[in-house]
């Protein structure tokens, strides 16, 4: 069994821990809970009952274990709706909002969770790396939610990061390193410096000023400042890997924050994932 | 001869029940500032890093002076990462084995176990606080004990001693 899915599982209740036990096979990718209703697991995409109910409280166990006892040292990423755990595992969360000044401070009567199964598959990026022709381009990468992106980013820095090239990290939700006491618990490649839960925008110019990277990694990129920050490193010379949600290039090109991206040739290569086989196609913008 | 050495060993044994009692109340008195102390580790890690609590009881049990050191490392031991048991029942069978505490200190001091962990930075710090306070009136009312019982103590125990030679010898 999996060492990373029962480090995922030993959060949840007694009784749910057996189920999700009981449910494991190498395509699973979620369980996810919701108060009043069967655990369910998720394998490649399709959503399955298991015999078991989730009560309200199970949920709230589930993050309290999850920030290990510790509600204020998560409360800034439960704000967000999520906790990672170790092993880069993912863990979102839903309930009602508490609101302060109109910002979300926190959550409270958790009514669901998501649980995500973090993955390292060391041929993700073959298709990408293969396309660079010996040297490195800079790179979009789109997808859909759950289709791979972290997945696919995390074996494509590795591969560059292993050719020698010195590659920054900005993991924001610390599930692309999954850093364990300054050990990165997956292989982000030999030449790759890590920075984690910090907001992007600021990890990537922290990054380009501390660090001097060739090639900085960044995920989901969505605000205006992340990409105010793209444009900055690509005016330093450093190139980029960034992956962006999106269903494909028509999808990306009609919103004007990345098109200004795409016009201006900050990417050389992009490469979008899509179909049940996740697979990934790669176009050359430039070049 | 033999009544002199019975009466040494008299005035010995009592002198010594007193100077334990004072020791015990000493004892009392450094291990509530030892909490004390620790509780201001914990807001600090609390406040400036947000250390998770198994981290910060790992850290207290290598640097907190006993018998403050065991209570920590019996909460690293009993609790792991706190993933499976409650900190609440963690803490307070880890208070009961605090042996130089009074029924009215582990009171105080389970108050801790019952919010660490349970709020956001800035609440965590509110309620600490009020513990902290609590805390400190305890190690006040130890000293002012230790202070005043320490000598009476001593006294009792030679007199005791002067006593029982005087009956028995």
């Amino acid at each position: 069994m999996d060492n990373r899915y029962m480090r995922l599982i030993r959060y949840l209740p007694e009784k749910l821990k057996r189920a999700a036990l009981a449910a494991y096979a190498p395509q699973l990718e979620e369980l996810r809970l919701r108060s009043g209703r069967p655990l369910t697991a998720v394998y490649a995409g399709s959503e399955q009952p298991l015999d078991v109910m989730v009560a309200a409280e199970d949920i709230s166990y589930l993050a309290s274990a999850a920030a290990h006892g510790s509600v204020y040292a998560a409360v800034d990423s439960l704000k967000n709706g999520y906790i990672t755990v170790d092993g880069g595992n993912r863990i979102g969360f839903c309930g009602t909002a508490v609101l302060k000044n109109g910002e979300v401070t926190n959550l409270r009567n958790l009514s669901s969770a998501n649980m995500r199964l973090a993955r390292e598959i060391k041929t993700a990026a073959e298709n990408i790396e293969r396309n660079y022709n010996d040297r490195f381009e800079s790179t979009l990468i789109i997808a859909p939610p759950g289709m791979g992106k972290t997945t696919l980013l995390r074996d494509l820095v590795r591969r560059i990061s292993d050719k020698g090239i010195r590659t920054a990290l900005v993991d924001e939700r610390g599930e692309i390193a999954a850093m364990e006491n300054g050990v990165p618990g997956f292989d982000t490649g030999m030449s790759t410096d890590v920075i984690t839960g910090c907001p992007k925008a600021q990890g990537m110019l922290m990054m380009l000023r501390a660090m001097n990277p060739e090639v900085i990694a960044v995920d989901e990129i969505t605000a205006p400042e992340d990409v105010a920050a793209v444009e900055t490193c690509r005016n330093c010379a450093v190139g980029i890997i960034a992956t962006v949600h999106g269903q494909n290039m028509a999808d990306i090109e009609a919103r004007p924050l990345f098109k200004k991206l795409l016009d201006t040739g900050t990417f050389g290569l992009v490469g979008t994932i899509s179909g049940k086989d996740r697979r990934v196609r790669v176009e050359r913008r430039y070049g | 001869m033999l009544k002199l050495i019975g009466a040494i060993m008299m005035i010995g044994a009592t002198t010594a029940i007193g100077i334990s009692k004072m020791e015990s109340m000493a004892l009392r008195v450094r291990t509530l500032e030892a909490f004390l102390a620790a509780f201001d580790m914990i807001n600090a890690e609390i406040s400036f890093s947000l250390t998770p609590l198994p981290e910060v009881f790992y850290r207290l049990a290598r640097t907190m002076p006993k018998p403050v050191d065991e209570f920590f490392s019996r909460c690293v031991q009993w609790g792991g990462d706190l993933t499976e048991t409650s900190l609440y029942q963690i803490w307070n069978r880890a208070l009961r084995e605090v042996k130089s505490l009074l029924p009215e200190d582990r009171r105080v001091l389970a108050q801790a176990g019952s919010i660490l962990g349970r709020f956001d930075p800035e609440n965590q710090q509110h309620s600490m606080a009020a513990v902290v306070d609590s805390v400190r009136s305890c190690l006040e009312t130890a000293k002012e004990k230790r202070k005043n019982e320490s000598r009476v103590c001593a006294a009792l125990a030679v007199a005791s001693g002067f006593a029982l030679v005087i009956i028995f010898i």
